[in-house]
């Protein structure tokens, strides 16, 4: 009976993802990448089983997150993630796909030998760190979230991601990338993905994931700044700095400062993108050229921060950070993104200050204003 | 045979794209890919495309005598054959 229910769960939330959600991933293999409607989820919560209870819980934590925080009603939330502070886990995937893995470093536990796990472990830190010290904001979810961290997933995977719940970090192929824990603004930026789905829940397609992509830049580098204590002239402004191997000609993955010009490999290829919107990729790779398109506001973000001086994480970081959390819908494209961090600006600091004019500048050099 | 395999996504977003011709590869390596390719289902799969943060994408297109069929699908979403189709692909195109 009780199984039985798990399993008609499964297939609720399999005929929800087919008809209207389908981006959100398969039930069967992602059972956690699921919504229901939280009157079913109440109603398992209250009278499932122990099974039943960790599905039903599991489905609620992933559809407040995907929905935004802003938009849900958090009446579970006690019994999903208790408060807390930094609780950061780092496990061991052993080059399989199977997630989390093996627990290999806990919370104040001593440094594993494995550079994999430890940079994973700082730089997870470090992001922490960050937002509780500039923005006051208590972990990804603002309520002390753990965080974890699997390092050795899959073999000479390129790639790093967020699953929905955890960051997940390939070795790369050792021919052409490095291990995806040796940037530390790579870990900023997959831990920002847990805060945006949080949030303003961009959708990850088109100009609203390109605008996602974004901020995950832009915290992502600005946790690497406030790490080394760069002013905005100090950065190279570099996503994934270090991830290519000495044979790749490149800098890094993406130039905020100068899009489309990280890398031009004969290999590789070259950095595919644009500066401003009039080069805009408009085809369907990259669920609409996601990291792609975001070079357009990565490069305003860096002006309005550039022109402002001093510490990104100061003004331009704020202005952001305000219009992550507090702003944006999940749907805004770039123009929105752009009249709303002017407006926060002008809240902030006052419609003809400095930073408003920061703000604007970078805009209208991007050819979104 | 002749299959096409793009990559797009993932966090470095760097797209790839990578093409075989079964002919030129050995005997034993083509009936390996035509096994998978029946294992997977290939000609009756349909597109699957998710919006997870930093997963790649994969457009995989065949071609062979009489037939022709292309997918677009997420990394999540690949069946242990497809997945491998697309390994060996990218091995023996390397
Ligand atoms: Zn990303």
């Amino acid at each position: 009976m009780h199984k039985r229910r798990a399993l008609d769960l499964r297939r609720a939330c399999s005929d929800l993802l087919n008809h209207s959600m389908g981006w959100l991933g398969s039930a069967d293999r992602c059972p956690i990448c699921c919504i229901l409607p939280p009157h079913m989820v109440d109603e398992v919560i209250k009278n499932g089983d122990a099974d039943d209870r960790g599905f039903a819980l599991e489905t609620l934590r992933m559809s407040e997150q995907f929905r935004g925080r802003r938009q849900t009603v958090a009446q579970f939330r006690g019994l999903v993630t208790p408060a807390g502070e930094k609780r950061r886990t780092v496990y061991d995937a052993k080059q399989g796909q199977k997630l989390p893995g093996t627990i290999v470093r806990s919370e104040g536990g001593p440094p594993s030998g494995d550079p994999a796990v430890d940079e994973a472990y700082d730089g997870s830190g470090a992001t922490y760190d960050f937002f509780k010290e500039i923005f006051e904001r208590n972990s990804i979810d603002g309520e002390g979230l753990r965080l974890d961290s699997t390092v050795h997933f899959d073999r000479s995977y390129n790639n790093a991601f967020w699953n929905g719940t955890q960051m997940v970090y390939g070795d790369g192929d050792g021919r052409m990338f490095e291990r995806f824990t040796k940037s530390i603004d790579v870990i900023g930026h997959e831990l920002t993905h847990g805060i945006t789905q949080y949030e303003a829940a961009l959708v990850y397609q088109g100009e609203p994931g390109a605008i996602n992509e974004s901020m995950s830049d832009v915290f992502g580098i600005m946790v690497k700044q406030y790490a080394l204590k760069q002013t905005v002239a100090d950065s190279n402004w570099i996503i994934g700095e270090g991830l290519f191997t000495s044979k790749i000609k490149g800098v890094g993955i993406r130039s905020m400062k100068a899009p489309g010009t990280a890398y031009n490999d004969p290999v590789l290829g070259k950095d595919p993108q644009p500066d401003s919107v009039s080069t805009m990729y408009k085809g369907r790779a990259d669920n609409g050229g996601v990291h792609i398109n975001s070079g357009i506001p990565n490069r305003a973000f860096y002006i309005a921060a550039t022109e402002m001086g001093g510490y990104a994480w100061e003004k331009a970081g704020k202005i952001w950070y305000i219009t992550l959390r507090d702003r944006l819908r999940s749907r805004a494209n770039f123009r929105r993104m752009a009249t709303i961090t002017l407006s926060v600006a002008t809240e902030l600091y006052g419609g003809s200050s400095a930073e408003f004019k920061a703000v604007e500048k970078g805009w209208k050099t991007v050819g979104v204003l | 045979m002749h299959i096409t395999v793009e990559r797009s996504g993932g966090f470095i977003g760097v797209p790839m794209t990578r093409e075989l011709d079964t002919t030129k590869v050995s005997q034993q390596q083509s009936i390996e890919l035509e096994t998978l390719l029946g294992a997977a289902d290939f000609f009756n799969l349909k597109d699957a495309l998710t919006q997870e943060p930093d997963r790649f994408q994969y457009s995989i297109k065949v071609k062979n005598h009489d037939q022709s069929h292309e997918i677009h699908v997420t990394e999540t979403q690949m069946s242990d054959n497809l997945y491998a189709l697309m390994e060996k692909t990218l091995e023996l195109s390397a």
